[in-house]
């Protein structure tokens, strides 16, 4: 507990932001509404794991309280829902969040709120793209469906126009990735060795680091059967780069961080380097968050039963602008005589990007002016192989196709099965969710995930037998 | 499908109203030319007449749904709805209990000429998900009510055929038939038992696609509000072919309560409590 805790107060703005809502807030005349639930985790891995003391049984407690209060009005809102993980492992998946703690004010048409939040944007089922405002909870699911309490400050306009949103995002979150007992493991190409990302080193482009003030803004507009939306976002990447940051030991344990910092090299370092130590010795890598400006383009066109999207996005950075997107339907049917009353539906999207390979040596180079340093034929022939897409952005040319089934029956029991299929590496990622509740205050759910066809060049290589199943079981109250 | 008049207009009014596009969807045998055609026509249009007006509504409603066996599951929604004149109605309905869902909330703006246009809420997302589906035959949160009963009543989707005069508890009823234009509904065809005095539905039966009985509602209980309109607290809805019931109990009904268009915005949905 303690350590959740310091893990809270760690984030300094965040505590700061996290009061706001506290001192807008007129005093509570009516009640609190309080509810959450308190949730029970297995997890559970199937393969045999691919290195020793990895443990395959992992259990975890979630609490998720919730506290909200309405004036009688219904214009002032503030609500509460911190949340906290204990787990078996000793990666970060015992964490702590704040996930909501904002004051809402409702006007005729408009809104304003502050503190911290979770927005979200988009329409496609198997990728978020446009939905830049939160950080990825990667450690409470790794499907990307979970999302940290983004600080913020916000104003909504609703008018015959359409929906306007504005936010100022006034302090950054990075992704946390270690889950489980051993470091995220990553595979990149040329090295027949898994690389651990530092997660206590993290670079930023921006000298502001985590307390950049970030801009979003977004309008959305009905026209009928057809919603549009066109969002923007300059900020911090959510996503992060992986760039060399450690070398190991029998390189002097030679910090690549401290050199893109201080832009210089030791005398050792630069013996280091000339013999060509540097890349073959590398021995971490670390998150590098980019500044972004991205523009976001939302389509949604319904006709009869069929519902057609399409979500793109372009960015704009210093390491290459790209364009992504991700396009496809979703078709109910309702009430399947066949499935006794069960509606059904089929989804089918596909995902692409044009993002270009990224140079890892060119990573280093460039951030570290290592080349002025060492002289370009020092660095000929110890390059790594350039490195395929993103490890957070794989999908540049890949289809889903998912099947919802809801029972229609008391326990709202409800079947999701999904699998995205890349089309060049013909890598596939499964997974199935099924969830009755019981009685009127629990709900089951089991989740399986398995990855199928991981290749060697893959940035998933060192978690290919990584296939899990989980059993959870929620109380509400 | 007037039988609802009362229920629906209820706080129900307009949740997942018709969503059929009238003037395309409709392809049914002429009716017409039913002997009580024209009375049954006069009676609806008379309870439709006779719950125009009311602006708006808020509610709270809890549904017990009873299982053959017995077994009971509670659930707790809150309403509220806006009377468009020229159109279908805007309705809310927010989910406070099962726990699991609390918070998730539908709006819908019922239609007329076209099919409605309906958004769920899902909290844990923050996301607004907009819904396509013309078919509204599936039971509603496991109940024995299906989308279909609980949408908005308008004289246009049906056809009536005036059977009879019954006496039906201290009052005279009508019996009308009514057939659905809507070739998505569930329904071969409702007989409805209306009031005299009030034009109140105190009874429906629904015939399946097959033509049996499958369902009996019976509305008890009415309440006046504004001098004008007929509420009910408490509505039975029994399956007759699996022996499940389902019960709704309305509290806290309010009419004209000042509910604007800006209640029911998209906005609005994420705040909805």
């Amino acid at each position: 507990m303690k350590s959740l805790l310091s893990k809270l107060i760690k984030h300094k703005g965040l505590a700061a932001f996290a009061l706001t809502p506290l001192s807008l807030a007129p005093l509570a005349q009516s009640e609190i509404d309080k509810s959450g639930y308190l949730e029970a985790e297995f997890r559970y891995y199937p393969s045999e794991a691919l290195f020793e003391n990895q443990d395959r049984f992992f259990y975890s407690l979630g609490i998720a309280p919730e506290l909200e209060w309405t004036s009688d009005d219904e214009t002032h809102q503030v609500t509460f829902k911190p949340f906290g993980r204990f787990s078996s492992s000793e990666g970060n998946r015992s964490h702590a969040d704040i996930r909501e703690f904002y004051y809402l004010y409702a006007g005729t048409g408009w809104q304003i709120e502050a503190g911290i939040n979770k927005v979200y944007w988009g329409v496609a089922e198997s990728a978020h793209l446009v939905d830049v405002i939160n950080q990825t909870n990667v450690v409470e699911a790794f499907n990307g469906e979970e999302k940290l309490g983004q600080p913020l400050i916000g104003l909504g306009l609703e008018n015959a126009y359409g929906n306007f949103d504005f936010y100022v995002l006034p302090y950054f979150r990075k992704r946390e990735l270690t889950t489980y007992d051993e470091p995220y493991l990553v595979s990149l190409p040329g090295l027949d060795r898994p690389l651990d990302i530092d997660e206590d080193k993290v670079l930023f482009e921006s000298k502001n680091k985590e307390s950049n003030i970030d801009l979003a803004a977004r309008w959305a507009q009905s026209f009928n059967d057809l919603d549009v939306a066109i969002s923007v976002f300059h900020g911090i990447d959510r996503e992060g780069l992986i760039v060399p940051a450690t070398l190991n030991e029998e390189s002097l344990g030679t910090d690549l961080s401290e050199i893109f910092l201080n832009d210089q090299l030791t005398p050792e370092q630069k013996e280091l380097a000339n013999t060509g130590a540097l890349f073959a010795n590398l021995d971490a890598i670390a998150l590098y968050y980019q500044n972004l400006t991205q523009i976001g383009l939302e389509l949604q066109y319904l006709y009869d039963d069929l519902i057609f999207k399409f979500e793109g996005t372009s960015k704009y950075q210093t390491k290459g602008n790209y364009l992504s997107y991700v396009t496809g339907i979703e078709y109910t049917f309702a009430d399947v005589d066949m499935l006794f009353g069960a509606d059904a539906g089929i989804l089918v999207e596909y995902l692409w990007n044009n993002r270009k390979d990224i140079d890892l040596t060119e990573e280093a180079l460039e951030l570290t002016n290592l080349e002025a340093i060492i002289g370009p034929d020092q660095v000929q022939g110890k390059r790594l192989p350039p490195m395929q897409g993103n490890l957070f952005s794989p999908f540049e040319n890949d289809v889903f196709i998912g099947t919802r089934f809801n029972l229609n029956n008391v326990d709202s029991t409800q079947f999701v099965a999904g699998i995205i299929h890349d089309l060049e590496s013909h890598t596939q990622l499964s997974t199935f969710v099924g969830s009755p509740r019981i009685g009127d205050s629990v709900r089951i759910s089991i989740n399986a995930y398995f990855l199928t066809n991981v290749e060697k060049n893959s940035a998933l290589y060192y978690s290919r037998r990584d296939d899990m199943i989980e059993f959870k079981t929620a109380w509400f109250f | 499908m007037d039988v609802f008049k009362g229920l629906q207009k209820q706080a129900f009014k307009g949740f997942a109203t018709g969503l059929l596009s009238l003037s395309v969807l409709f392809s049914h045998a002429d009716n017409s030319a039913l002997p009580g055609f024209e009375k049954g026509l006069e009676i609806a249009k008379e309870q439709k007449k006779r719950d125009q007006g009311w602006v708006d509504s808020q509610s709270e409603m809890k549904m017990i749904l009873r299982s053959a066996s017995g077994k009971e599951n509670t659930r707790f929604i809150k309403l509220k709805s806006l009377e468009v004149p020229t159109d279908g109605d805007k309705s809310l309905m927010v989910f406070e209990q099962p726990k699991d869902v609390a918070g998730t909330a539908f709006l819908t703006f019922s239609h007329v000429e076209k099919a409605d246009d309906q958004w769920i809420y899902l909290p844990a997302l923050k996301r607004i998900k907009r819904i396509a589906s013309k078919k509204k035959t599936g039971s509603f949160m496991g109940s024995e009510f299906s989308f279909e009963d609980l949408s908005s009543f308008e004289v246009e989707k049906y056809d009536f055929n005036y059977l009879r005069d019954e006496k039906c508890g201290e009052d005279t009823c009508f019996v009308v038939e009514s057939f659905p234009k809507d070739k998505y509904s569930g329904y071969t065809r409702l007989i409805s038992w209306i009031d005299q005095s009030n034009y109140r539905v105190q009874k429906i039966e629904f015939y399946d696609k097959k033509k049996a009985l499958l369902k009996v509602m019976t509305v008890k209980n009415y309440e006046l509000y504004g001098e004008k309109f007929w509420r009910p607290t408490h509505s039975i809805m029994e399956n007759k072919q699996t022996g499940k019931a389902t019960e709704m109990f309305w509290e806290n009904m309010r009419l004209s309560t000042g509910l604007t268009p800006e209640d029911f915005s998209k906005n609005n949905l994420k705040r909805a409590k």
